[in-house]
């Protein structure tokens, strides 16, 4: 049974070992939530213009001419 | 004006009346592709998180110190991942530029795009690690080892595929581009590796540290593979996420296009 | 093979008109190579250890030069819209145009490498290998080059780019050109490593054309 600082002391090394894991587990979080972040904001202006849209004319909404149905919902 | 126009082409690709839709043109269909990835985003997150702890767990707390490298076996859970996976989005990337060049599908150039930053990523990750491991083992930052010096190549291979989807304004332009130097690339990748191993034989003919040891140990394969795991995970969970959205991106600027036009 | 012969001579012919020549290719070649004795000091045994690699690293940059040119003006005044339309295939343009490159920077370089081995103090043994290793490499450096400059004809800024996507692809026969010279001067084989350079640059020559021409035709639709 290893107590708290036997898992934190990793000997000479534990600069290098607690370093390296908070830069790549930092990066990481940061990449992936700013991915999930910019998708929720596109999506979410994706959103409003569909609702402007919709109120004015349900028409406009499906267009159909120039294929654009591989985008609209159904 | 023209920017958008070329962007509206890109983003309302549609089959030819009378194309049979084969199993490669299915998932051309952005919406069908959506559905898809929002069936596997909830596992694929979920088990990057799970992994991810588990890994960390195992890593830093449950596994044993290596009998010659000490506690600084540890660092190589973290850096033998991202290595491996800095090389494996790269030939996903390719794979996709191969797709995009031979079937025009357009979600393999999103699918390339989406990947490129990620694996940039991981690259760099790579080679931070790869040294921070260096200054205990060597003594020193930096190394002109084969394997690291292959891996900072790569890092450039990167940055020039990332630079121009860049410089490329037209889309499907930078994407064509893109998917041939892609493809350059993966072709030049195993003449790199060999020449860097080649050079690096000739002028350090004594065996230098090498990172995966002699054989690597059951106590050291678990935490490994279970890092290795929640790397992949993430690897998937971002990337489905950039996808859409550059989908949705590209979806509102046609709207907006529509709009303007009206 | 006439018309590979008409679009070389044509190439070579403008680039001596626009003085975009050897001249400025072997000045810059001598200018990179003056910079490493001033950087690294004048100690003459230094100087002979790095000599192969500084030429040859001096080379790469020099090739680098004159890529942005390579399709750009044609790109830009419509000479390559016909000759996508004319009769022999792009590939076919892509590689005489890249032998014309050749000819205007690759063989002024190397005509001025043994001069400048000398001002590297490179050992007696190494010189003939030298010339041998860049009559063998340098073509690979135009032909990959013309990659580079295919994917970015379309970009009015491609000056940064360039250097970005091809000095990776470069690093092959950097480290085998420099390999063959020092084998011969710290008393090795230079054969295997000249073969391999030979294999490199073949391969090249193979490649870059379809690329290339893949490259253009994007950019020209």
């Amino acid at each position: 049974m290893s107590t708290l600082m036997d898992i934190v002391n990793y000997g000479k090394y534990a600069p290098y070992i607690w370093s390296s894991y908070a830069i790549v587990m930092g990066v990481i979080f940061y990449m992936g939530m700013s991915s999930f972040k910019r998708l929720a904001r596109l999506q979410k202006d994706l959103d409003r213009i569909k609702g402007t849209r919709s109120d004015r004319s349900e028409q406009s909404e499906r267009p159909g001419r120039n294929g654009s149905s591989d985008y609209s919902e159904d | 004006m023209l920017v958008h126009t070329s962007l509206l082409n890109h983003t309302l690709h549609h089959k030819p009346a009378g194309v049979r839709s084969s199993p490669m043109q299915k998932y051309a269909n952005p919406l069908r592709f959506t559905r898809l990835a929002d069936k596997i985003l909830p596992w694929s997150s979920a088990v990057a998180v799970a992994a991810f702890i588990g890994g960390l767990y195992l890593a830093l707390a449950a596994s044993p110190p290596d009998f010659q490298q000490g506690e600084s076996v540890r660092l190589m859970y973290v850096h033998v991942p991202n290595a491996w996976l800095s090389t494996q989005t790269y030939m996903f990337i390719a794979l996709l530029s191969a797709v995009s060049i031979i079937w025009k599908h357009p979600l393999a150039d999103l699918g390339a795009k989406a990947a490129a930053p990620i694996g940039l990523i991981f690259t760099g990750l790579a080679l931070i690690t790869g040294s921070i491991w260096g200054k205990p083992m060597w003594g020193t930052w930096w190394v002109w080892d084969a394997r690291l010096t292959s891996v900072l190549v790569l890092f450039f291979l990167y940055l020039g595929y990332m630079a121009i989807w860049r410089a490329i304004e037209d889309q499907q332009k930078a994407s064509k581009v893109a998917a041939i130097l892609a493809l350059v690339g993966v072709v030049n990748i195993p003449i790199i590796k060999f020449s860097v191993e080649w050079w690096n034989t000739l002028h350090q003919p004594s065996s230098v540290f090498r990172a995966e040891g002699p054989a690597i140990d059951g106590s050291m394969l678990w935490p490994l593979l279970v890092m290795v795991l929640a790397f992949q995970a993430y690897f998937v969970t971002v990337l489905l996420w950039r996808m859409k959205a550059e989908i949705v991106e590209r979806k509102l600027l046609a709207l907006q296009y529509q709009e303007a036009s009206e | 093979m006439n018309s590979f012969l008409t679009i070389l001579k044509r190439d070579v012919r403008l680039a001596i008109r626009d003085g975009n020549t050897g001249g400025m290719a072997v000045a810059f070649f001598l200018i990179v190579v003056t910079l490493f004795p001033l950087g690294v000091g004048p100690e003459l045994p230094i100087l002979a250890r790095i000599s192969a690699g500084v030429i040859w690293a001096a080379a790469l940059l020099s090739a680098l030069l004159s890529l942005d040119g390579l399709f750009q003006a044609d790109f830009e005044d419509g000479a390559l819209d016909l000759f996508a339309l004319s009769d022999p295939p792009l590939e076919y343009v892509v590689a005489a145009k890249a032998v014309a490159h050749w000819v205007v920077t690759g063989l002024p370089i190397i005509v001025a490498a043994p001069f400048l081995a000398i001002l590297m103090n490179i050992p007696a043994d190494g010189l003939w290998i030298l010339i041998l290793s860049m009559t063998i490499g340098t073509p690979g450096l135009s032909f990959i080059g013309a990659i580079g400059a295919a994917l970015t004809v379309t970009l009015k800024q491609g000056g940064a780019l360039v250097p970005i996507l091809v000095l990776p692809l470069y690093i092959p026969i950097l480290i085998f050109g420099v390999s063959a010279i020092d084998s011969a001067i710290f008393g090795g084989n230079p054969v295997p490593s000249l073969l391999i350079l030979g294999a490199i640059t073949l391969f090249a020559m193979g490649l870059a054309p379809f690329a290339a021409a893949a490259a253009l035709r994007a950019a020209l639709e």
